[in-house]
């Protein structure tokens, strides 16, 4: 080996797998500075969650017990003196969430299996007639304001009638691509244009305010993420094994919860958490959709701004509070989360 | 040629006859898989689509005993695009300059060009001039109500959202590629540095909202000796349009860089290693390397990803409602946030109106960025 | 139980990729479908299964129409390629799985499973994950869970295709035996001929979707129907030379051999096996040729002779020692000599 200057040492690498000192310092130097970009603002939360009112107002304190005393008034503030009122929409937030994102994952995976592994064809003409017909009865209920269900019933007897008779006569049909395409593609749709008819309906019904209302929101928005995700988990399942059952004598459902569910395990694993976490976090459809009785957790950390000024130590903890579990989750399925994420996006 | 000669055969009786719900529900699967989830979408998706397109045509007003709804046609468009609230949606406008005819003429001419190589390429095809022809329209337009308003006047919500969008993806697209290069490399701890970037992107927006309030916070946020230092500690950045878009494009940026990050860096990893030994073997430099190896490799989740943020850039609302509440002003409004404030002081119909027009402007730049920018990434893949 | 195959065609839009199989496959015979990779093999046995639609034709198990029947409702077991073992499930759940449809009670499910892991040597790995046994093991496992529930009809699609060439070797024996023991209908797709020629009670031969002869191993050797047939069975494959035909004689470039009963032909194809032929003085062969090239492969020489720009290969002892470019001449033995119609490729008799 010849001999390197120590310019070569520190600028050249000295086999082709292992980097030169120089860039790898400076690789861990960048690294090490982005870690504190995204440290940094939860620590200084944290921190603040155990400050006292005067201590945040006298300006920067860093660390506990040296800069200044930690003190659990505002915890006990926000779990004693508020006690239910915190409470309640945390387990608002967890029933919704858990509720909506099982849902979502369960009625997104079928349809997302089934246009995988099942040819469609629908006509259509079969669509226009239904997308003209549903027009005419959003026409009809709020311009002549005929009662909803009537109209509902009518233009659903109608439907069938034109799908039975003249539907079948046009020939050109849609495929599964086309089906898929359209339900992710419901996701391109702005929550803030669907929402306003979507706060009427529920006001009509009287479900305004409820867990059931958020639900079916949060599942119907998330859905498309997970046909999107999970119809790549599916296709890679070796379709010899379901074909093998198939001919052992099972049916359709059973194939699905006793080979591919099983199978799709790590995809399940990363679609469920990416829509919890969506539907923990979910703000807009909120707004519109909980006031009181079905508030949740990041409506009553925006409500914080209170009039006397906004109180960061309450805030904090309330931030802490909704920050932990999700994180905790996040860190233990991380593996299967970047894989999810990479399957979605490498054949999307 | 000689075959097996098939013995007449006898028409027996068919499938073994077995009945019931089970079967007839295992005849049905293709239906009962799909059907649920095709419902809750033309219910919360489709059918809200047409209530709003009916919503933006109308003014709502409380009446007595209840309220009213009167069909107005365009007119909620108008005000917005024309009338009183144009300087909400557009903004307020400014004359060009020489700055601004510039890089005006420069994409006209750009756009000219893009035409010329589609007439000239031999794949010529009328959906694909219209999609063109809609694409560029719209960009021309943005680009107009860009120049005319960032530099003089005041930019409405749209273009706001707009710098929101256009910035941030890139923003975060950068520094995503970038750490995700840096962290694939051969380094010890890779895990670790996994695992810290993706956090943000578990933090609810709300939160980050007041998580940056509180690191901006000139006086007694943690950087507050650095600001001193720097001269700036009576400045407020709350109370100056840019300095108030950038904390918001901060926190937005702070919570989506993981996102890229982490698909990036699978990519990166999911490199086939031989490729690069053989290039550095054969003395490739480090651009020379990334340009020709692990670009190419990674371009389409690339596309993929940024579509999937564009999508979802369009509908920020959190982080400034919270950050700022839209202000100072409207500076720091986004198209959601202006129709959600539109909708609470009981203009329904100018809500509805603002929602189709962010409806029209995010579905024409994702299509275009889909078909024009997208799909090109993936030619290179077998 | 017999299997009838009448007219079968499949097409994919307007890509027909089997035209018109006819099959009778009787009770109990081992049927082996034989092709290049492409002719459609596999589809003509998926559409026995069930698992492609029949585009036209009829197919019967026993004396059912089973056509348009469920493949659930066909009775058959398959074994794929790939095994198709379900990752996630023990040998033991694996093989008993089928049984487990059939809501078996919990004794007589184990008592199967136990009876079909014994008939291929599995009994000490019932616990184990398929990902934790051999190449070999895996496809016992895929077998044992075809034969646990006493099928109408096994149907195989290249079941040893992924062993190496030893443990082929094996298992071509074990399945042999295995398919005589229980006497159950096999439909075996390979393109593998020795597989074919050493499995079979019929060999099958397929091309382009097309069927080109069904017969005994032997008869598809001594007597292909069709020059495809003839080039395709047999290794190195039967020499086929043009030629034209006349008073009894076959007259090719460089030569002609005696060949009587034959009518008069323009234009034929000539073929002769490489065992049936000789190799002798330059100016005492029925045809002239050069030597182009030989291999020795221990027991036997190959040698590879040109005649213009056809090639004609002689099988001669080990012993055979001549260099390349050489004259020779090659006797071929009439007897053993089969002619093809030009055009058609079809066997023309005398
Ligand atoms: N689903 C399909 N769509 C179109 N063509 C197909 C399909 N499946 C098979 N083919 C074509 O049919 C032909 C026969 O395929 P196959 O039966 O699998 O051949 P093999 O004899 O190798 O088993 C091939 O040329 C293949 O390309
Ligand atoms: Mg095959």
């Amino acid at each position: 080996m010849r001999d390197r200057s120590l310019f070569q040492r520190m600028f050249e690498p000295p086999s082709l797998t292992e980097m030169a000192p120089a860039s790898r310092l400076l690789t861990y130097a960048i690294l090490i500075l982005w870690a504190i970009v995204v440290l940094f603002p939860l620590y200084w939360v944290f921190i603040t969650s155990f400050k006292l009112p005067f201590q945040v107002n006298d300006g920067p304190d860093f660390i506990p017990f040296v800069d200044y005393q930690p003190s659990g008034h505002a915890w006990r503030y926000i779990f004693v003196e508020l006690g239910n009122d915190t409470l309640r929409p945390y387990m608002n937030s967890v029933i919704i969430a858990l509720t909506s994102t099982v849902l979502a994952v369960t009625i997104g995976s079928l349809a997302a299996y089934a246009l995988v592994r099942i040819q469609y064809n629908v006509k259509i003409g079969t669509v226009a007639g239904f997308i003209v017909l549903l027009t005419a009865t959003v026409f009809a209920i709020t311009r002549f304001g005929t009662p909803w269900h009537i109209t509902a019933v009518i233009a659903l007897a109608l439907f069938f009638f034109f799908a039975t008779s003249f539907g079948r006569h046009f020939k050109r049909s849609l495929g599964n691509n086309d089906i898929l395409f359209w339900i992710i593609s419901n996701r391109i749709l702005p929550p803030v244009v669907a929402v306003l008819p979507i706060y009427l309906m529920f006001q009509r019904v009287g479900l305004l305010d409820t867990h059931v209302a958020m639900i079916a929101t949060y599942m119907a928005v998330n859905l498309p993420i997970v046909v999107w995700l999970m119809r790549d988990f599916f296709a890679g399942i070796p379709i010899d094994l379901e074909e093998s059952a198939e001919i052992d004598g099972a049916s359709r459902i059973r194939i699905f919860a006793t080979i591919v569910l099983p199978l799709a395990r790590p995809g399940l694993a990363a679609t469920f958490l990416l829509v919890l976490i969506l539907a923990w976090n979910e703000y807009l459809l909120a707004l519109f959709i909980s006031t009181a009785d079905a508030q949740t957790m990041p409506l009553l950390v925006a409500a914080q701004n209170a009039t006397r000024g906004p109180q960061w130590w309450y805030m904090s903890v309330l931030i802490v509070i909704m920050i932990a579990p999700i994180i905790l989750m996040t860190i233990l399925l991380q593996k299967h989360i970047a894989r999810g994420l990479m399957v979605g996006a490498v054949k999307g | 040629m000689p075959q097996t000669q098939t013995a007449a055969i006898s028409r027996t009786e068919p499938a073994p006859p077995k009945f019931g719900l089970a079967e007839w529900i295992d005849q049905q699967t293709g239906k009962l898989f799909v059907l649920p989830a095709v419902i809750i979408l033309l219910a919360f998706a489709i059918f809200p689509l047409l209530i709003s397109a009916y919503l933006s045509l109308i003014k709502f007003k409380l009446a007595t005993g209840g309220f009213s709804l009167n069909y107005v046609g365009l007119r909620n468009f108008k005000k917005l695009f024309y009338g009183s609230q144009q300087y909400h949606l557009l903004g307020t406008f400014d004359a060009f300059g020489i700055f601004e005819w510039t890089v005006f003429a420069a994409a006209l001419a750009l756009v000219a060009y893009w035409f010329f190589r589609f007439f000239t390429g031999g794949y010529f095809n009328i959906p694909g001039f219209i999609g063109r022809l809609i694409t560029a329209s719209l960009f021309i337009a943005l680009l107009w109500l860009t120049l005319a308003t960032v530099f003089g006047g005041h930019p409405g919500s749209l273009v706001v959202t707009l710098f929101y969008v256009t910035v941030g993806v890139s923003l975060q697209f950068g520094i995503g590629l970038g750490l995700a290069l840096l962290c694939g490399q051969a380094i010890r701890g890779r895990n670790a540095f996994r695992i810290i970037f993706f956090i943000p992107l578990m933090v609810t927006p709300v939160g980050i909202a007041y998580m940056f309030r509180m690191l901006a916070d000139m006086q007694r946020g943690p950087l507050a000796n650095i600001w001193q230092w720097f001269g700036l500690g009576e400045f407020s950045w709350a109370a100056d349009p840019w300095s108030a878009r950038m904390v918001v494009l901060t926190g937005d940026t702070w919570q989506w860089v993981p996102f890229m990050f982490i698909v990036l860096l699978a990519a990166v990893e999911n490199m086939p290693r031989d490729q690069l030994e053989a290039a550095k073997i054969d003395g490739a430099g480090s651009w020379q390397i990334f340009r020709d190896i692990t670009w190419p490799s990674i371009a389409p989740v690339a596309a993929t990803i940024v579509l999937i943020r564009l999508i979802e850039a369009f509908k920020i609302i959190d982080l400034p409602n919270v950050l700022t509440n839209g202000g100072p002003g409207i500076a720091t409004e986004s198209l959601t946030l202006h129709s959600f404030i539109a909708w609470r002081t009981q203009d329904l119909g100018g809500s509805a109106a603002v929602g189709y027009t962010l409806l029209f402007v995010s579905t024409v730049t994702c299509v275009s960025f889909f078909n024009f920018i997208g799909q090109k990434t993936r030619k290179t893949e077998a | 139980m017999r299997v009838q195959l009448k007219d079968i065609r499949k097409s994919y839009g307007s890509l027909e990729v089997v035209k018109g199989l006819n099959l009778d496959i009787a009770e109990g015979e081992f049927l082996v479908l034989l092709g290049e990779s492409g002719c459609g093999k596999s589809t003509a046995l998926r559409m026995i299964a069930g698992l492609e639609t029949i585009t036209q034709g009829s197919l019967m198990i026993g004396d059912r129409d089973v056509t348009e029947v469920l493949p659930k409702y066909r009775n058959v077991a398959m074994v794929f390629q790939s095994y198709a073992l379900y990752p996630h499930m023990t040998v033991a759940e694996n093989i008993g799985y089928p049984l487990k449809l059939q809501k078996k009670p919990k004794d007589e499910l184990k008592k199967a499973v136990l009876a079909a892991a014994a008939k291929v040597h599995l009994e000490d790995y019932l616990e184990r994950m398929p990902r934790q046994l051999s190449g070999g093991q895996r496809q016992r496992v895929a077998l044992a869970r075809a034969m646990v529930r006493t099928p109408s009809v096994f149907l195989m699609d290249e079941p040893l295709s992924n062993l190496d060439a030893k443990l082929r070797g094996v298992m071509r024996a074990e399945l042999k035996r295995l398919q005589a023991e229980l006497g159950v209908t096999t439909v075996y797709v390979t393109h593998d001929q020795i597989e074919a020629m050493t499995l079979a009670h019929r060999v099958a031969v397929m091309d382009a979707g097309v069927l080109q002869q069904v017969a005994p191993p032997k008869e598809i050797y001594d007597n292909p129907a069709t020059r495809f047939v003839a080039r395709f069975i047999g290794s190195p494959a039967m020499n086929i030379v043009t030629g034209s035909v006349a008073d009894g004689t076959v007259a090719v470039r460089d030569g002609s051999v005696p060949l009587e009963r034959f009518a008069p032909r323009e234009r034929v194809s000539f073929g002769f096996r490489p065992e049936d032929c000789n190799l002798v003085a330059p100016e005492d062969g029925m045809l002239k040729a050069r030597i182009f090239s030989t291999e020795m492969t221990g027991n036997e020489t190959i040698v590879t002779c040109a005649i213009g720009e056809d090639h004609v290969v002689v099988r001669m002892d080990k012993d055979f020692d001549m260099e390349a470019d050489e004259l020779v001449g090659i006797d071929v033995n009439p007897e053993k000599a089969r002619l093809f119609d030009y055009d058609s490729g079809e066997r023309v008799h005398a």
